[in-house]
Parts: structure tokens; sequence; C-alpha cells
């Protein structure tokens, strides 16, 4: 009796999951604006060209809308809290050889580590995050150069956001090689990829 | 008479109970010889149109496991991934009270296996021809013991990006890769 009495007591200590359905009480969507800051759309062949005059196809694989669910209280899932489903994009492009995989994502959401909503590109294993403000204007800082006017392969492109790329994964001093700097505007969107070496991959007009 | 079918019986079976190895079971003198350098962390390649990729080591390890009390088998474990084209090379020997054996995974998913003693080749899929050379000579670099995977004969049973020929240097790594739409990448560095 004992024993049952301290296993209740045991068990009275832990919350119980409730598993009651979740409500929706707010949706937000990406607004026309935003999400004209990415200019791609599916099944899209974007011709790119290495700097060494190899050229290559590139196919825009994924333009996918989707909600991601945000709750205020971490437990609220599974107990029938509150949540806002927040759009989201995601845009991924792919070419067989050289073997690139590109997404960029756009994600209505304000838990980033910064102030501002960004567009997170990828490609391989580095990223990087554009900024925009409420104006949906991308944020030139010390971290971000920002052209009004560029020179890339002989065309001109304007607005063009130039910034660095960062490995997601630990890299020792040895690798001097890697994806470098992102060339991006919303007209055109990935317009060159620079390498540390000088090697360059950017788009074939 | 049970007894004596009773100890027939005993006996019988303990023929059949194989002793299990004790001691250590290092690679052969042959297998030692693919170990590739693990303070290779990186190396670059360059294909036929100029394009630069570089492979950075994602695994290195040599230890002696012990499946058993008293058996240690040696195991050596290296792989690249490389950062434009993403491919990744695992190389694994393995010693045991038998044989030692040289394994290669290809985008993990290509998986090859060759029997150093009993010189048998096995994969998960078409079954490469593996040729084992003293040298070859790679943008004016002699490189040593050298295996080259060879899927010419399987074109169309491998996927686009498994190379169609690999020479791998047993200190070295990886040096030179033919794909199969033709484009060639070969070690710079």
């Amino acid at each position: 009796m004992k024993y049952l009495i301290i296993s209740f007591i045991m068990l009275s200590a832990f919350p119980t999951c409730c598993n009651e359905d979740s409500v929706e009480v707010e949706r937000i969507l990406l607004s026309k604006e935003e999400d004209n800051l990415i200019n791609y759309t599916k099944d899209e062949v974007v011709k790119f060209k290495h700097s060494n005059g190899f050229t290559f196809d590139v196919l825009v694989t994924n333009n996918d809308y989707s909600f991601r669910r945000s709750f205020d209280e971490s437990c609220a899932e599974c107990c029938g809290g509150e949540y806002k489903s927040l759009q989201e994009r995601f845009v991924s492009l792919t070419s067989n050889y050289p073997n690139l995989t590109m997404t960029l994502s756009l994600s209505n959401n304000n838990f980033s580590y910064s102030e501002h909503k960004s567009i997170n590109f990828s490609l391989n294993s580095y990223s990087t995050n554009l900024f925009y403000d409420n104006k949906n204007e991308f944020i030139c800082d010390s971290l971000v150069v920002c052209h009004d006017q560029i020179k890339i392969n002989n065309t001109n492109y304007f607005n063009v956001l130039e910034k660095k790329l960062d490995s997601r994964f630990h890299v020792n001093d040895t690798i001097d090689f890697y994806p470098q700097k992102l060339f991006y505007n919303t007209t055109k969107g990935i317009i060159q990829i620079k390498m540390s070496n000088n090697e360059s991959y950017f788009i074939d007009n | 008479m049970s007894r004596i079918l009773l100890i027939i019986s005993f006996l019988f079976f303990l023929g059949c109970v194989k002793d299990e190895p004790i001691g250590i079971f290092s690679l052969s003198k042959e297998a030692s010889k693919y170990k590739i350098d693990g303070e290779i962390t990186s190396f670059k390649m360059i294909d036929n149109n100029g394009i630069t990729d570089l492979f950075r080591q994602e695994n290195f390890s040599l230890y002696h496991h012990e499946p058993w009390e008293g058996g240690f088998f040696e195991s050596y474990d290296i792989a690249y991934r490389s950062i434009i084209n993403n491919y990744y090379f695992n190389l694994r020997l393995n010693a045991d009270d038998y044989s030692s054996t040289m394994s290669f995974t290809w985008n993990q998913n290509n998986y090859v296996y060759y029997d150093f003693k009993y010189k048998e080749t096995d994969s998960d899929g078409f079954k490469p021809v593996i040729s084992f050379y003293k040298s070859i000579m790679i943008r004016g670099v002699n490189y040593k013991d050298i295996i080259e995977l060879d899927y010419s004969k399987g074109v169309d049973k491998i996927k686009d990006n498994t190379p169609l020929k690999a020479f791998i240097s047993g200190k070295k790594g990886l040096l030179k890769i033919v794909r199969k739409d033709g484009i060639v990448l070969e070690r710079i560095s």
C-alpha cells in the first residue's frame, strides 16, 4: 500500500499530456513585395558559366510555399495551445555538373537572432543571410556591400548585394578553396558565386 | 551404452564450435600499402574545363576493435567530401583472423569490397573491375601503389556521380576521376 501511495505521488508530480488539438489564431502570409525578393519559378532553367568558360544549366527544382506553426509556449503544441501560422517559401536550384545545390528560403518569422527578416542562401555547405527591413528593402551594412551598378561577365547589373558566405561546418586552416561571396539582386536572383581562388560562377545572359 | 552415446554427441558438438580467435590481427603488408595518409586533411582536383574542387577530410580513424574478448582486429577508415561537387569518398581497410579486406563507398550509395587474400571483389550493385598498378603519372607527379576502380562495363548501371573510373594512391588518396559525361578530374595538390 505504501508503494502504491508513493507511485501515485510520483506520477502526479509529472504533468500529463492532454493531447488536445492546438488552435490556429493567426495566419501571416508573405507580402507580395517580400515574395518578389526571390524571382524564380519552378522548372525555370538558368544558364550559368564558369569563369574558365564552361557553361551549364541550373534548374529550379523547387519553389514551395508552406506554413510553419509558431507557438508562444514550448508545451502548447500537444495541449490545445494557440499558434500562428507563418508562411515560408523555399526555392532550390541544382545543376548536374558542377553538382551545385543552391537554396533560397524566405521565412516569415521573427525568431531569428537578428531583428530583421532575411533570405537564407546556401550553396552546398556554405550559406549566408540577406537581411531586409520592413519596407522589404535589403539592408546594407558593414557585412554587405550594396552596388548601385556592377559589371559581371561584361553585363551591367543594378542594385546588387555582395555578401560573404560562411561554412556551416567547422573548417580547418588548410581549407584555402571555398565559395567566398554571393552577388544577388531581386531581378536576376543569383548573379555570381565567387570562389576564394578567383574562379567564379555567374549567370550567362 | 547411453553414456557412450552422450560422450560421442558431446565430442561431435565440440568439433562444431569454432575457437574464437585470440590475439592481434593487423592488416597484411599488401593491405597496409593502401592506408591513405590521415594527415592529408584536404586536397584539390581540377577538371578538364578548369573547374577546381576541394576535398576535405570528413572522417579518419585507425583502431583495433575487439569483436570478442581477446581478439583485436585492425580497422582503418578515412573519408573525404568535396566542396563543389559534393563527392563523398570513403576507404576502409579491415583485418580479421581470415584476411585483410578493403572497401570503398561512393557518395554513400555505391559500395565495393575487395579481399586481399582471396583476390575477390564484391559490391552492392554493379561490380567494378579492380586493378592494381605500381605507379601512375598525373600532371607530372609520379604516384605509387595505385588502385583502379573501373565501371566501364556497367556504364548504364551506375549513377551519374559515380566515377566511371577512379584512381587512388595508397598514400595520397584519390588521384583521378573519369565521369560518365567525359569530364576528368585530376589531383593538383
